[in-house]
Formats: structure tokens, C-alpha cells, sequence
């Protein structure tokens, strides 16, 4: 398959437009399960998976990358919610199981080094830290982040502004 | 600290964790999902070729039954109530007497009471009116 050549179900898409924006969608998914690799892969790989089958389908309605961000973020969610179910009926052996390591301890088994606007960024609710990625890191307007995010333009600006100002009295500290 | 101060910090911080995990090749990924595309077969279908019969069959003769059933109740007077009828108007012809389907509708209304015994009181104190 070249790279130019649109997808059979997916008519709007080239594999080559998706590999220009493969490091930001994958930078996404990294922020969507919070720094951990191995399942931003998998949700990238999933992400993948849907669009050639054309069972996420790209309409034109937003640019492309927005759309994308939204199928990332519904695969993610989708994700979380069997594991969710898996839990809730397949109880686990021992509490540690459930326990989430916290993002210092996941950032120094990946040998990273965590720099303290990070993890105030880790300390902040979901929403919240999405929004600032889209916006600020991932050059999205709040309307675009709020497509991706499938929330409202209002709640978005919302949470744009909490975010901002609970991120100041985070650094203040 | 402004807006843009706060922007630029949180740009550099996601940038930086970024670069301390390059994405992996897009060419890795794609072809991870063309493969998973090509392992999904269609999944046999496991339902026997003679349930959809059987299911339209028994939808049928419940139909039919039902409908017999209302049928019953709506057009026909059982010959017992009929014949009690009968006997009633022979006995009162004057009194206004329901139809069969109001007796059918009804029946503690206007079934007459066969069998049935009331007891009649009388009131002690009535005659001392008079």
C-alpha cells in the first residue's frame, strides 16, 4: 500500500497524512494513560486497527488531527472501561493488583526524569490536564480540544481556565 | 505569572517527556494494525439452520392462540351464563336487563345471584318509629 493511496474505508485518510501526526497521537495517548508506553502503544496500534477498517470513519467535519485525537481518546476510554468491568468481576488476588504505582515511580522505572511541572501536571484532574495538552502543547484551539475531548466549548474553557489557575497555585508551592 | 509564561513551561516540560519517549516507527505501528486487521476473520455463524423456522412457527401459533382467545371472551356467551340469563328475564321481564356482553364485561354487576343466600337484617329500631 503507498503511502499517498486514500484507504478503501477510509476514502479521506492516507497513510501517509497519519504519519505525519504518529508522534503527536502517540505523545496524546501517552497523556491519556498517564506516561505508561506499553498501553499508549496498544491504544495507538487499536487507533490504527479502527481506521483501516473504516469502523472510525473520518467525515471531514474537523481537521484531521482533531479527529484523530478524538478516536485516541474514545479508544482509551473504551479501554478503561473493561478494565473496569474486568475488575469489578474478576476480583484480584491482592490489593497491590489495583494499586496505580504514582507517576514518580512509573517515570523512574522508565528511567525518565521528572520534572516538577510534570508532576503538577500528573496532580491535576483528567479534563483538566487534557485540555492543557491539546492547547498548549499540541497547538489545538479549546474548540478543537473540545471536539477531540467530545465535551462542549463552554465546559472546555472551563476547564482551561481551572486548569491554568490550579496550575499557578501548584508552582506557587 | 502570565498565561504565556505558563504556556511555554507547560510546553517544554511535554516536550521534554516527549523526547524521553520517542514514539515508536509509525511504519511499526500501522503494519501491528494491518496485521491484527488480516487475523480477524469473520466469525462463523454458530446458530443451527432450522432455528429461525422453528422461532417463526411458534410466533405464529401464538398469535393464532391469543387471538382465538379474544375471540372467545369478546363474541361468544358461555352456555351456563347464557341459559342463567335466559332464566332471569322469564322470571322479571320487566326489569332492564344488561346484554349478554355487559353480563360478560361485568359479571359482579349483573350476573344474577344464584345459589347465593342473602341474609336480610332487621333493624331493631325501626318499628318503634312507627
Amino acid at each position: 500500500m503507498r503511502d499517498d493511496e486514500p484507504l478503501s474505508a477510509n476514502p479521506r485518510i492516507t497513510p501517509g497524512a497519519l504519519a505525519k501526526l504518529h508522534a503527536d497521537g502517540f505523545g496524546w495517548a501517552l497523556t491519556l494513560t498517564r506516561g505508561r508506553r506499553n498501553e499508549a502503544e496498544d491504544v495507538l496500534q487499536t487507533t490504527y486497527l479502527l481506521i483501516y477498517e473504516g469502523r472510525a470513519r473520518f467525515a471531514g467535519r474537523s481537521t484531521l488531527k482533531t479527529w484523530l485525537f478524538g478516536v485516541i481518546r474514545n479508544v482509551v476510554r473504551s479501554r478503561w472501561r473493561s478494565e473496569l468491568m474486568r475488575r469489578y468481576f474478576e476480583l484480584p488476588a491482592t490489593e497491590e493488583a489495583l494499586a496505580v504505582p504514582s507517576a514518580d515511580a512509573r517515570h523512574a522505572e522508565d528511567g525518565i526524569v521528572t520534572a516538577p511541572l510534570l508532576a503538577a501536571l500528573e496532580r491535576l484532574p483528567a479534563r483538566q490536564r487534557e485540555v492543557l495538552d491539546l492547547v498548549f502543547h499540541r497547538d489545538l484551539t479549546i474548540e478543537e480540544a473540545a471536539q477531540a475531548m467530545g465535551i462542549s466549548l463552554g465546559t472546555a474553557r472551563t476547564h482551561y481556565e481551572r486548569a491554568k489557575a490550579r496550575l499557578r497555585e501548584e508552582l506557587a508551592q | 505569572m502570565t498565561d504565556r509564561d505558563l504556556q511555554r513551561r507547560v510546553d517544554e516540560a511535554l516536550a521534554q517527556r516527549d523526547r524521553q519517549q520517542p514514539p515508536p516507527a509509525f511504519a511499526v505501528s500501522w503494519q501491528a494494525a494491518l496485521r491484527a486487521a488480516a487475523a480477524r476473520q469473520p466469525r462463523p455463524s454458530v446458530r443451527p439452520s432450522w432455528i429461525r423456522p422453528a422461532f417463526a412457527a411458534a410466533a405464529a401459533i401464538a398469535v393464532m392462540a391469543t387471538w382465538s382467545w379474544l375471540g372467545g371472551r369478546s363474541g361468544s356467551v358461555p352456555e351456563s351464563d347464557a341459559a342463567d340469563l335466559r332464566l332471569a328475564r322469564e322470571l322479571s321481564p320487566a326489569r332492564q336487563w344488561p346484554t349478554a356482553t355487559d353480563a360478560l364485561l361485568r359479571p359482579y354487576q349483573y350476573a344474577p345471584p344464584t345459589g347465593i343466600e342473602v341474609p336480610v337484617f332487621e333493624n331493631p329500631f325501626e318499628e318503634s318509629y312507627l
